[in-house]
């Protein structure tokens, strides 16, 4: 009976490659049905692949830190003895060996390039080091071996510092300029009074703390209100296709966060169902694990509408870009206190601006007023 | 007029003979049979045997002769036949054409243009292949010009006339009917001893002449499409070298290959690499690479070994991208 193949996994819609950053299990371990074997990193996630059978590894076709393209075999997990050559044509017609079916492969991990040139600095270069000051050995060389050449000193001397485009960012870039082209953007803004809010997350605090572990941001309240708002605006819940209208039925909520210069957006599932301490769960957990890169690729999947935490380094107001496939983004500005007209009286309240960029082929101004009027509402009527 | 490289130089001949009557033109069949090319067609019945004379086999005799002449006062452009023949007359170039206005203290001048045929990659096997440049580069008193364009062979066809001492003037064979452009009727002259930028670029500079700047250029332009910027400069003029256009050129690209289909060890590209290592070596941020023809006595007869030794512009693109990434 032949192994079965275990190719490197699509850890998500636009990924092409994965690494493999470690192996859980060495030839001849065995396996059980969703023990995870081995560990796979892409742009985006961290990720441990779970082996579909029961069996034992019986053979590694990529070396730890082997980048390769999704669908590529890396692995045979099945009963000892059995086939696992990559391609079953070709096992069915050799000769069957008693040695060669227990032969494992092991692919060893390819060697860096030896870092060879690394002192040895042209004449140009030396010129060119003499007139600059620089230090060549603090320059990364583009030559052979890593040789330091004199473009790359003309490169290091400039007032530019040239970053190569990584994939995530190149995919960042895309995504921006698709949606920002293709989505006709029009953006409004609201002012709300959160001083109920803020009392309220104070004291929410210590008991939160005590039952759940962490201390409950802002930013969940004003997304958990977001979700809640949309129950009564499925419009801003929708995407636009050329044929239809697509207004979705549950709120995936996704929210961006900033890790390491690239821009990552996880989703909350089926968040219309969750309260808040749920809710404030989920995303805490998120957070947390996208900035130890251990999100699920699933959870990078989708997302309805999105919520951005625009305020977290004092910004009052934004124009933030939809996400491709949905409707709206809604941001959360900075917490301010300021004198504010109540009862004809000037009074000092915590005051919040909300922005919403929407796409007007789905959703028209009285649509997303609405939406705003109501989540405004709902955030004022928050109270300790 | 729209010409190659032989119409070139027959053209220029033939304005030269007709504007001048102290030229002569002497060398093997260059009279009744009008060269092997038929540079000299029709000019034995045109000038007549006293300025169209056909030699015995006896290149001594052909250069020896032409040195008499063109110290008393003729214009003789000698012709051998193929470059490969021209060591019977190495005595004669050497010992005597060169060293005549040194010898005579400036007394006597030697205005004598020794033409010939030279370079493979015409099926031409071990006695009608090679080059002999090097063997003369080493010769004070002696010009050697090499120009491989129809504009350049008449520029310096008429400079090399026109110069006041011996010039050994190199056609590659090659070149002969490899490519016709427009040139101008009058009889221009391009001062010897100037290289020519065929190609501006800014990541390598590649230097050579003859045939193999038309491979060259061909590499250069592929290269292009791969962003890399090649400037290719043919000398024209071997000796004496432009040194000028050489450095100019590496301060810019800081990377330099020379080409040519000629041996490598002692060859034209040592010379340049040894004056630009003297003269600019805190331009150079890669060592100096000589593509040439390889460190065999001649070029084979088989055609597996004849292109073999001929350099292919392939091997040219390789060479410049390995540069460049260096």
């Amino acid at each position: 009976m032949p192994a079965t193949l275990i190719t490197m996994p699509q850890l998500g819609e636009t990924v092409t490659e994965g690494t493999i950053t470690r192996w859980l299990k060495r030839v001849g371990d065995p396996i059980a049905k969703y023990e995870a074997f081995a560990e796979v990193a892409t742009d985006k996630v961290n990720a441990e692949i779970p082996s579909p059978t029961a069996g034992v590894l019986l053979a590694i076709h990529i070396a730890e830190g082997a980048t390769v393209a999704t669908g590529t075999p890396i692995a045979h997990i099945g009963d000892p003895g059995s086939d696992i050559s990559l391609t079953p044509s070709a096992s069915t017609l050799a000769p069957a060996s008693p040695n060669a079916s227990n032969t494992v492969a092991v692919i060893e991990p390819v060697a860096e390039p030896a870092p060879t040139n690394l002192r040895h600095y042209s004449p140009a270069v030396r010129r060119a080091v003499r007139a600059s000051g620089i230090d060549p050995s603090t320059v990364r060389g583009t030559g052979t071996g890593g040789r330091v050449t004199l473009r790359d000193i003309a490169t290091a001397t400039t007032h530019v510092e040239r970053i190569p485009l990584t994939r995530a960012r190149r995919m960042i870039a895309a995504h921006m300029v698709e949606a920002k082209q293709t989505i006709p953007h029009a953006w409004t803004m609201i002012e709300v009074d959160v001083s109920g809010l803020v009392a309220k997350r104070a004291h929410d605090a210590a008991s939160f703390v005590a039952n759940m572990g962490f201390k409950p941001t802002y930013f969940q309240y004003f997304a958990h209100t977001v979700v809640q708002t949309l129950a009564r605006h499925p419009m801003m819940n929708a995407r636009f296709t050329p044929d239809a209208i697509e207004v979705f039925r549950r709120v995936d909520l996704a929210f961006a966060i900033a890790l390491d210069g690239n821009l990552i957006v996880p989703v909350i599932a089926n968040s219309q169902h969750m309260d808040f301490a749920t809710f404030a769960h989920a995303m805490h957990d998120m957070t947390s694990r996208a900035r130890s890169h251990h999100l699920a690729v699933d959870e990078l999947h989708g997302g309805t509408i999105t919520v951005n935490n625009t305020g977290a380094n004092g910004s009052i107001l934004s124009s933030p870009i939809i996400n491709g496939g949905q409707a709206a983004i809604v941001t959360m500005e900075a917490i301010v206190k300021r004198p504010v007209v109540v009862h004809d009286a000037i009074a000092i309240r915590s005051m919040l601006n909300i922005c919403c960029s929407i796409d007007h082929r789905v959703i028209d101004g009285d649509v997303v007023g609405g939406f705003l009027r109501d989540l405004k509402h709902h955030l004022e009527q928050l109270h300790a | 007029m729209n010409v190659n490289n032989v119409e070139a130089v027959r053209a220029t001949l033939h304005d030269a003979l007709t504007r001048d009557e102290r030229i002569v033109i002497l060398g093997e069949d260059v009279g009744a049979r009008g060269n092997v090319f038929l540079i000299t067609k029709d000019f034995l019945q045109e000038f007549g045997p006293q300025r169209i004379v056909d030699t015995p086999l006896s290149e001594s005799a052909i250069i020896g002769v032409a040195v008499g002449m063109a110290m008393d006062g003729l214009r003789p452009i000698a012709e051998i036949q193929f470059a490969d023949f021209i060591f019977p007359a190495f005595n004669q170039i050497v010992g005597e054409a060169a060293k005549t206005r040194y010898r005579s203290n400036g007394d006597y001048t030697c205005p004598l243009v020794i033409r010939t045929p030279y370079g493979g990659g015409v099926r031409g096997a071990l006695s009608h292949s090679i080059s002999i440049e090097a063997l003369f580069y080493h010769v004070p008193g002696l010009k050697i010009v090499a120009p491989a364009f129809p504009a350049d062979v008449r520029g310096l066809l008429n400079a090399a006339i026109a110069d006041p001492d011996p010039i050994l003037f190199l056609e590659h064979k090659k070149t002969y009917r490899l490519a016709r452009t427009d040139i101008a009727d009058e009889a221009y002259t391009i001062p010897i001893g100037q290289a020519d930028i065929k190609r501006s670029g800014t990541d390598l500079t590649v230097v050579s002449y003859g045939y193999f700047v038309h491979l060259a250029l061909e590499a250069a332009a592929k290269l292009s499409s791969e962003d890399i910027s090649v400037e290719v400069i043919d000398l024209r003029s071997i000796r004496p070298m432009d040194k000028t256009t050489i450095l100019q050129s590496l301060s810019k690209t800081h990377r330099l290959l020379i080409i040519h289909e000629d041996h490598a060890f002692g060859g034209i590209g040592a010379e340049i690499a040894a004056m630009v290592a003297s003269e600019a070596l805190f331009e150079l941020d890669a060592p100096i690479r000589r593509l040439c023809g390889p460190d065999v006595p001649a070029m084979g007869y088989a055609h597996a070994l004849e292109d073999a030794y001929m350099i292919s512009s392939e091997q040219m693109a390789t060479a410049m991208r390995e540069m460049v990434q260096f």
